[in-house]
Order: structure tokens, then C-alpha cells, then sequence
């Protein structure tokens, strides 16, 4: 049984073909628990607006599920832009992601500023359970801490300080929000109040990955205090050439079309790639846990 | 003569501590006064909490995890109508009286006067304030009304962490929010506007 789930993990690791070159791998030979069920997911942003270049990437999602099947999908905040009526549930989330979520992946949502937060948390369809901030663990191992960045208050940071004090030492743990901490986008750029009271729980409880939006462009962002910041805000609205190439903290951006990101958890090593609207890989690497950032 | 000269630093050294005490004095009934309205706004917002508590128990209730967008926004509607029926003479300044005002106007201009005021300043006016909306967005405008429930296309904005962490707290089911330069109390679970400070800088 255990071989033939390595044979299978094998086969799926042949069909991603990520074209990725791991530097600095501290025991790439070694393979954990985790490594014979890796953890796929696909990461959204700035999506809900309901016209075509939404349709286009939802439907780019769906065409790579058969040869990279991800398990869910995390939702950066913006879900949906104007109108919240019943319609809009359907016209800006159930018909575009139709085929995905007819697959049975769930979809896991944070809150932006066009949120309506009493409508959108009680959505199944966003898996949030009636919490604006809440965390889940979708395989052992792996640990996401998904927050409501429009209104961090006392009660939430009071949460998040628990919610991170609880993480195994072991565990991946990524955060994801709508604000981000660091982005060159010319629009919005770095949230610098979030920054100020995020960042230093974020580096004493060992946060891996941060994922946010807003911006709407993708980026990766050099690594700031260890921790391996993306601005994936082009899944359903574009800024293009809108990333300020002077901030020197881009390690890679793109900004002419929308975009997403699937990443590969496995063991100790997260595989990402960033695709745009018209299929094409815009940018791919490898990360270590903890402190090991790599990128290709 | 002499005895003159000798009062006359004692007299002044005297007059110095009077005014020393009189202006600790004020700074004191100041800090006292804004206690006491701080205290006096938390106990209206329990009371608005409590009628919230009773809408809620009026209406169907609904689950965590709802597949249909319609139950969701007719339960708000309800709610709402809940709400409002409970509060039928609700007017601005019930929740937020002057001493309060005051004391939340002050620690609005204290965060934009400190040293990050200016991103204080950059998120409340840029980040989701439907008052200042993105140049590819339609805007919506936001009647302050209190009772009329928050348009539903409106943007929320972003309220600067540091600002939240001096505001007076509010419990779960209340918030703070910017539309344009005035400071809103929403009501989170029947998203209506339940009281205003106008033009807070």
C-alpha cells in the first residue's frame, strides 16, 4: 500500500513538470510522512467581479485540476466587488468556479473591504462558519491562519497570538488576508499599520508563507524577516503595470494579466507557481520551512 | 525692605504651585470626565447589545454554513426590521454623546497628529472608504442615516489597527467604520447604521 502511494505521489510529481531549480535543500533526499500525501491548494485574490477575466482564470483552474489536482482553494479577500444580492453569490462565485466546485473543493475565504462580512461568513460556499477570522489544518502538518485584515482589533490579535501559540513547532504555518504587509503596487502599496502589529507575531511564532491581495498584481516578495511574503490580487481584477519596480523588495512580478497560484505542500518543501490568465507559468520555486527560503 | 525681597520668591514659588495644582486639577476632571463618558457609552452600547440579542431571538434563526445567499440576506433584512422596530425613535448621538464624541474625536486627531498619522490618515481615507472609492469603481454612496441599513455594493474601510486598539472597545455584533471623514457605529449582524460622529477630522 505504501509503495503504491509513493508510485502514485511519484506520477502526480511527473505531471506537475514545475520547472523549478531547488537550491539549498537541507536533506532533499528525506521524505516525511507528510511528502506520500502532499497538500495541493490553489490561491485566489481579488476575484469577485463577475466579468470575463474572472470566467478566464476560473476556467484556467479548472483545465489544471486533472493534472494537479488541488484540494481547495484559499480566497484572498474581495470576493465579491459591488452588489451582494443572491445573484451576485451565483454570478460571481458559483458560475465561475462551477466546475471546481462541482469537484468537490472547498474554498476557503478571508474578507476584503468590498466584503460584506455578515453575508459573505455564514456562505457555505466560503467555508468560514460564521467567523471572520478563524484557522484550519487540512492535513497534519500544515496549518493556515486565515484573518480579517479590515479590522484587526484587540480581540483579534488576542486570537491570533493563541492561535499561533498552539501551531506545532513542526507545522507549516501560513497566514493569508487581504491587506498586504509588503507590495509594490503603485496603488496601495505595503499596509504599514498591519505591519506594525502583525509582523512581530509573525517572526516569534515562526510564520512560513503569507499570502495576501489588494494589490492588484502578482507578486513575490523577497524574503523579509524570514518569512516568504505573495500579493496574488489579479484573479478577477488587474492593475496592469502597476508593480513600482524602485521598491527593491520584488523578487518577482507580474502585472499584465490576471493570475493565480497552485501550490504543492510536501514535507518540508512548498512548491508554488504562479500562472497567469493565458496558461502561462509566470513564476515557480521552491520554499523550505523555516528560515530556508528558496526560489527559483 | 528685606523681608520684602525674601517674600517676593516665596510668594512666587506659591503662585507657581497654585497654578500647578489648578491646571493638574482640570487635567484630572478632564481625564475623570472622559472616564466617565467612556463608561456611560459602554453601558448604551450593552443596551444595544441587549436589544440586538432580543431581534436576534425574534427571528428565524439561521445556521453557520447557509447554501442559499437568499435565506442569508432575507434573515439580515429581518433582523434589520427587527432591530428597528425595538429602536423606532433611534436618533444620532443616542450611542455616541458628546463627552464620548469627544473623547473619540481627541484620539482620532492624536493618531493622525503621532508619527504614523499619515499612514493612519492613507488607510482610513484610501483603503475601502466608499467615500473615496477606486477610479474603476462605481461609487455608492452611503447615506448616514441611523436605522437605514449599510448599502450592501458599498466598500468597507479599512480601519488602522492602532486607531482600533485606542478606541473604546466595542463587543462582538458592533464596529467602527469610516465613510468619508465621518466615524460610523454598524451594527455587524444586521448591517445597519447605528449611530454617527460627523466629520471626526
Amino acid at each position: 500500500m505504501d509503495l503504491l502511494k509513493r508510485l502514485l505521489y511519484a506520477a502526480c510529481a511527473s505531471a506537475l513538470a514545475f520547472s523549478v531549480q531547488v537550491r539549498g535543500v537541507q536533506n532533499p533526499a528525506a521524505v516525511s510522512p507528510q511528502s506520500v500525501s502532499p497538500v495541493r491548494f490553489a490561491v485566489i485574490g481579488d476575484n469577485g467581479t463577475g466579468d470575463g477575466r474572472e470566467y478566464d482564470v476560473a476556467r484556467r483552474m479548472a483545465e489544471l485540476r486533472p493534472t494537479f489536482p488541488f484540494e481547495f482553494v484559499l480566497m484572498l479577500g474581495d470576493n465579491m466587488y459591488g452588489g451582494q444580492d443572491a445573484k451576485d453569490f451565483v454570478s460571481k462565485f458559483e458560475r465561475p468556479y462551477k466546475d471546481i466546485l462541482s469537484s468537490g473543493v472547498p474554498f476557503y475565504a478571508s474578507l476584503g473591504n468590498h466584503d460584506l462580512p455578515n453575508r459573505e461568513i455564514v456562505y457555505k460556499g466560503y467555508s468560514m462558519n460564521g467567523r471572520r477570522y478563524y484557522s484550519f489544518t487540512p492535513a497534519p502538518g500544515v496549518r493556515f491562519f486565515v484573518l480579517d485584515s479590515n479590522y484587526m482589533d484587540k480581540r483579534q490579535l488576542d486570537w491570533l497570538t493563541d492561535e499561533l501559540k498552539k501551531a506545532g513547532p513542526d507545522e507549516w504555518k501560513i497566514c493569508y488576508f487581504h491587506h498586504p504587509l509588503y507590495s509594490s503596487g503603485e496603488k496601495h502599496g505595503s499596509s504599514l499599520g498591519l505591519r506594525q502589529v502583525l509582523e512581530p507575531l509573525f517572526v516569534e511564532h515562526g510564520v512560513d508563507v503569507v499570502l495576501s491581495g489588494h494589490d492588484h498584481i502578482y507578486e513575490r516578495i523577497k524574503p523579509q524577516k524570514g518569512i516568504q511574503y505573495f500579493v496574488v490580487g489579479s484573479s478577477g481584477k488587474l492593475r496592469k503595470g502597476n508593480i513600482d519596480t524602485k521598491t527593491g523588495i520584488t523578487a518577482r512580478g507580474f502585472d499584465t494579466d490576471n493570475a493565480f497560484m497552485v501550490v504543492e505542500i510536501s514535507g518540508d518543501r512548498m512548491t508554488f507557481r504562479a500562472i497567469s490568465r493565458a496558461g502561462s507559468t509566470v513564476d515557480s520555486g521552491v520554499i523550505t520551512r523555516r528560515g530556508d527560503h528558496i526560489a527559483a | 525692605m528685606r523681608s520684602y525681597y525674601l517674600i517676593r520668591p516665596a510668594l512666587l514659588v506659591g503662585f507657581c504651585l497654585c497654578v500647578s495644582l489648578v491646571i493638574a486639577r482640570m487635567y484630572s476632571d478632564g481625564a475623570a470626565a472622559g472616564r466617565d463618558d467612556v463608561s456611560d457609552f459602554q453601558a448604551r452600547i450593552d443596551s444595544y447589545i441587549e436589544i440586538q440579542r432580543r431581534a436576534m431571538a425574534a427571528v428565524p434563526p439561521i445556521s453557520n454554513s447557509v447554501a442559499d445567499p437568499a435565506v442569508i440576506i432575507q434573515h439580515e433584512s429581518d433582523l434589520a426590521n427587527a432591530i428597528r422596530a425595538l429602536r423606532p425613535n433611534a436618533a444620532e448621538g443616542d450611542l455616541f454623546l458628546p463627552g464620548v464624541r469627544e473623547v473619540i474625536v481627541a484620539i482620532v486627531d492624536r493618531q493622525l497628529a503621532g508619527p504614523n498619522g499619515e499612514a493612519v490618515r492613507d488607510t482610513i481615507l484610501s483603503e475601502g472608504n466608499p467615500a473615496f472609492h477606486d477610479e474603476d469603481e462605481a461609487a455608492t454612496p452611503v447615506k448616514l442615516i441611523v436605522n437605514r441599513s449599510y448599502p450592501s455594493a458599498a466598500p468597507l474601510s479599512t480601519m488602522p489597527p492602532s486607531l482600533l486598539l485606542t478606541l473604546p472597545r466595542l463587543p462582538q455584533g458592533l464596529e467602527y467604520r469610516f465613510v468619508g471623514h465621518c466615524l460610523i457605529l454598524r451594527d455587524t449582524e444586521a448591517n445597519l447604521i447605528v449611530d454617527v460622529i460627523w466629520n471626526v477630522f
